[in-house]
């Protein structure tokens, strides 16, 4: 399928997910987190906060779960664990060639400082928002822009507030399965109604150890929640991304 | 029916309902449950908008040096622009992104005025993209915090005071076959064309540069 280029991509957050068999050492971690700072500068610890309560009282636990790191213009972030890497991209998307590179001088980075690791998941994200001009109080008719929506019986009644609607599918393709979700989203413009759509293909085990292989698997996975998206759009909304 | 979606005015960044209406006290393990996994569900699928629609004041960082303070708002403000990056010509956010680096540089920072507000930067955005204007506008700050925006036309002018919530304060002077006539108003975004049609106020958005939004 040719690969469409959009002008104004929907795009709201792209991220491509890597988990590990095993975990970094803290001291270890902490190595990684000071040389992702040179490009991460504003780095947040997210903690994990684990509360038992029995009849003797309360025990609260706190963990790191792990280092939120974003750049100064704030669209670039790291989330990295110990045992878990994640990239993510927010507008202006600048292209997959870009996202890529980007994910792959981090990768190598974390593989240099802390070892090569068995890779359990590997995920590519892409959260899009449909924003549809509309005037208030005038009904929207959502399949002209989105191919994914409820059927509802005739209940009578008015039309829809909002909707969403979650769905995991095995994709027959790598061993990969899409988690999708779609659904009304409150628009961020005047005069606008928002669709969300939410496309995460990932594969669980049985991923390739050699760095060749790892890229022209991601790079397969981006095809396969291209098509995914491309099927779920409607030629309506293709024109709204190009305006 | 079922394809069909009401859609009501959206409010300001901060202050919009959820969209989702999950909570209810009278709910048993089972429905409990379900609005669990819809609030995990959503979480999942949009937390960037989210974080969008709960734009609120940050809080005081008493223990913060003004250098911090500033750096953390610029952050927080070029994130909200990248939620709607999309309408925005990378021209025009590259030069807002300039121009906020300037207006929080610390050791141009002038301790009388508060920290710029996100609410009122909120509204600031809106207002570019509902008002499409074809002019970049002057951009400044206010003692309290609030954007302003302001457009030139020869004499004519026009300043605009982003508020929290969409609303807006507007002051317009105009030169009609040499009489001085100013108008000044406050009204929400949407309504600003209709306030200042009398004023003609198209010369000022508008001069045949490129897109902003």
């Amino acid at each position: 399928m040719m690969e469409r280029v959009y002008k104004k991509p929907p795009i709201v957050e792209a991220v491509i997910e890597f988990v590990f068999a095993s975990e970094l050492k803290p001291e270890v971690l902490e190595k990684v987190r000071q040389k992702f700072l040179e490009t991460y500068p504003l780095s947040t610890p997210t903690m994990r906060m684990d509360v038992e309560v029995n009849d003797q009282g309360a025990k609260i636990q706190r963990s790191l779960q792990a280092h939120r790191m974003t750049t100064k213009e704030a669209v670039d972030t790291a989330v990295l664990g110990a045992s878990s890497l994640a990239l993510i991209r927010e507008p202006p998307y600048c292209g997959w060639e870009a996202f890529i590179e980007r994910t792959r001088i981090d990768f190598r980075l974390l593989q240099k400082l802390g070892g090569v690791r068995e890779i359990s998941r590997i995920g590519v994200r892409f959260v899009n928002r449909i924003d549809i001009p509309i005037a208030p109080g005038q009904p929207l008719f959502f399949p002209q822009y989105i191919g994914i929506y409820p059927s509802l019986p005739d209940i009578g009644g008015e039309p829809l507030n909002s909707y969403l609607i979650n769905f995991d599918q095995p994709l027959g393709k790598d061993g990969c399965k899409v988690i999708l979700n779609s659904g009304t989203a409150s628009s961020p413009l005047i005069n606008h109604a928002s669709l969300m759509l939410d496309i995460d293909v990932i594969k669980e085990g049985g991923i390739p150890r050699q760095d060749d292989a790892v890229w022209a698997l991601l790079d397969r996975i981006r095809s396969y929640k291209n098509l995914i998206f491309e099927k779920c759009i409607t030629p309506d909304s293709r024109a709204l991304f190009n305006r | 029916m079922s394809e069909i979606l009401q859609h009501h005015r959206p409010r300001a960044i901060e202050a919009r309902s959820p969209g989702f209406h999950l909570d209810h006290l009278g709910v048993g393990k089972y429905a409990d449950s379900l609005q669990s996994r819809i609030k995990r569900m959503r979480l999942l699928q949009s937390a960037s908008v989210a974080e969008l629609r709960d734009v609120r004041h940050g809080a005081s960082h008493t223990g913060q040096s003004l250098a911090d303070r500033l750096s953390e708002r610029l952050v927080v403000l070029k994130a909200m622009c990248s939620k709607i990056a999309m309408h925005l010509h990378p021209e025009w956010r590259a030069e807002l992104f300039r121009k906020l680096d300037e207006m929080l540089n610390p050791e141009e920072w002038d301790d009388e005025f508060d920290l710029p507000s996100e609410k009122s930067f909120s509204t600031f955005l809106r207002m570019v993209i509902y008002l499409h204007p074809t002019r970049r506008p002057s951009i400044g700050l206010a003692h309290n915090g609030n954007f302003l925006a302001a457009w030139r036309d020869g004499e004519n002018r026009i300043v605009i005071e982003c508020l929290a919530n969409d609303q807006v304060r507007w002051i317009l002077s105009h030169t009609v076959e040499g009489d001085r006539e100013r108008g000044a108003g406050e009204t929400q975004i949407h309504r600003v064309p209709e306030v200042t049609s009398a004023y003609d106020p198209e010369s000022l958005f508008a001069n045949g540069h490129k897109i902003l939004a």
